[in-house]
C-alpha cells in the first residue's frame, strides 16, 4: 500500500516507487485523498496497463493550514475509511513520505495488527516504511513525529535533521578525525536530552540506527 | 529554438516577486540572455496594473514576448508541458516544482517567498542551493543572479532509473535479486 499526497510528496512518491517490481510488489495500493486530482492522474500514468494496482481514495484527513484541533475530527472520519480499506486490502508494506494522509493509513493498520494477531498482517508482520519528505531539512514533519516510533523503517535525507533526531553525526567531507571530539560530546548532549524528554527512545542507540537511516542517494 | 523562461508560483500568492520583476532591468536581463518568451504563471499574486500583457521591447528594438496566466487547472499536463518547453525556471520554493523541475534538467532560480510563515520551503531552498543544484535567490537579489547566470554551474541532483529505494525494501520484505 503507498500513500499519495499532493504537490511535491507526490513527485517524491513517484520516483521512490516508479521502478519498484511489479512482480514482486503485487498488487499495488495506491491511496489518495480524494480531492487530489494531480496525485490520481500521476499514478494513472504511472500505472497505464497494469492489471495489479489499484486506487483507493479517502477523505482528506489535514487540509494544508487546518488547524490542528479541527483536524483530529477530520482524521477520525478518515481513520474509519482506512480501518475498512487495510482490513480489505491487508497490506504487508505501507510506504509514505509525509503527507497527513499517512497518519490514518498507518495508524489504522497497526492497530488492527494488534486487534488480529493471527492475520497475515498480524502485530508485527505488517511493514511501514516512511521516507521523509525531501523538502524537510532541519525539522520533522508532524506526520514524521507521529510515525517515527512506530514506522519499521525510518529514512531521512538531510545530514542536519538525521543528526537532530540520532545524534549520530553525519561526516560528508572527509573531516572525521578533526570532528571525533566533537561528536563524542554532542553524542553525549543528545543522548542525556533523549533520556531526559523522551521515555521511548529509552531502547539502544544500536536498534536506533537501524531502524532510522539516512539516505541521500534516494532521489 | 525559441528561448523560453517560465516564471511561476503556483498556487501561492507572491506579490512581491510580480513587483520585483515588473521593471525594465529584469526584461533587460532575460533579453540579454537571450531569451525571446517570457511565460508567468501568477496564481493567487496579484498582477500589477501595468505589467505588459503581451511583450516588452526595449529601446533597441529587442522584444521579449510575454504570457500570463493564473493557473492551468483542468489541465496539469499543460502547466507541466509548460515547464517542459523552458530553458530556465523561476519558481517559487515549492518542493514539487524545484524536483520537477531537476527532473526535467532545467536550470531553475528559486525564490522562497519569505513573507510565508513556514520556513521549510527557505530551509530546502538553501540546502539544495549548497549542494550546487539549484540557485536560490532572494527577491532583490534576482535580477542580480540573472545578470550573472552564465558563470553559473548546475549540478545534476536526481539520478536516472535510480534504484536505491528498491534495493533498501528488497532488504528490508527479504526478497532477493
Amino acid at each position: 500500500m503507498i500513500v499519495f499526497g499532493s504537490g511535491g510528496h507526490t513527485t517524491e512518491m513517484i520516483r521512490l516507487v516508479k521502478n519498484l517490481p511489479r512482480t514482486r510488489y503485487s498488487p499495488r495500493n495506491y491511496v489518495v485523498a480524494d480531492t487530489d486530482e494531480m496525485s490520481k492522474e500521476k499514478i494513472q500514468l504511472m500505472e497505464e496497463g497494469s492489471k495489479d494496482s489499484n486506487l483507493i481514495e479517502i477523505p482528506r484527513s489535514r487540509k494544508v493550514h487546518q488547524s490542528y484541533f479541527t483536524s483530529i475530527f477530520t482524521t477520525l472520519n478518515a481513520m474509519f475509511y482506512c480501518f475498512i480499506n487495510n482490513y480489505k486490502y491487508q497490506p504487508d508494506l505501507i510506504i509514505c513520505n509525509g503527507p497527513g494522509t499517512c497518519i490514518p493509513v498507518c495508524y489504522s493498520a497497526l492497530i488492527l495488527s494488534w486487534l488480529m494477531p493471527w492475520r497475515k498482517t498480524g502485530f508485527g508482520k505488517i511493514k511501514i516504511v516512511y521516507i521523509e519528505s525531501l523538502a524537510r531539512v532541519k525539522s520533522l514533519s508532524l506526520t514524521g513525529k507521529l510515525l517515527l516510533p512506530t514506522a519499521s523503517l525510518f529514512i531521512i535525507q538531510w545530514p542536519e535533521l538525521y543528526t537532530k533526531i540520532t545524534g549520530i553525526e553525519i561526516n560528508t567531507e572527509k573531516e572525521a578525525e578533526a570532528e571525533k571530539d566533537k561528536e563524542e560530546k554532542e553524542k553525549e548532549i543528545n543522548n542525556e536530552k533523549d533520556i531526559n524528554t523522551k521515555t521511548k527512545t529509552k531502547s539502544t542507540s544500536k536498534f536506533i540506527n537501524k531502524r532510522i537511516i539516512f539516505r541521500d542517494d534516494l532521489m | 529554438m525559441i528561448q523560453s523562461v517560465f516564471l511561476t508560483v503556483g498556487t501561492t500568492r507572491f506579490d512581491d516577486l510580480l513587483k520585483e520583476i515588473n521593471q525594465e532591468s529584469f526584461f533587460k536581463a532575460l533579453i540579454s540572455l537571450g531569451f525571446k518568451n517570457l511565460i508567468v504563471q501568477y496564481g493567487n499574486s496579484i498582477l500589477p496594473e501595468n505589467f505588459p500583457k503581451d511583450k516588452y521591447t526595449l529601446e533597441t528594438g529587442e522584444t521579449l514576448s510575454i504570457n500570463l496566466y493564473k493557473f492551468k487547472f483542468n489541465d496539469s499536463k499543460s502547466f507541466y508541458n509548460d515547464m517542459k518547453q523552458a530553458d530556465l525556471i523561476i519558481s517559487h520554493a515549492g518542493s514539487g516544482t524545484i524536483l520537477d523541475a531537476l527532473e526535467l534538467h532545467k536550470k531553475i532560480i528559486v525564490v522562497p517567498n519569505e513573507t510565508l510563515m513556514d520556513n521549510h520551503q527557505i530551509e530546502l531552498a538553501n540546502a539544495m542551493s549548497k549542494k550546487g543544484v539549484i540557485i536560490s535567490s532572494s527577491i532583490s537579489e534576482l535580477i542580480n543572479t540573472l545578470n550573472n547566470l552564465e558563470n553559473i554551474e548546475f549540478k545534476p541532483f536526481l539520478k536516472e532509473n535510480n534504484n536505491a529505494f528498491v534495493d533498501i525494501l528488497d532488504n528490508l520484505m527479504g526478497f532477493e535479486d
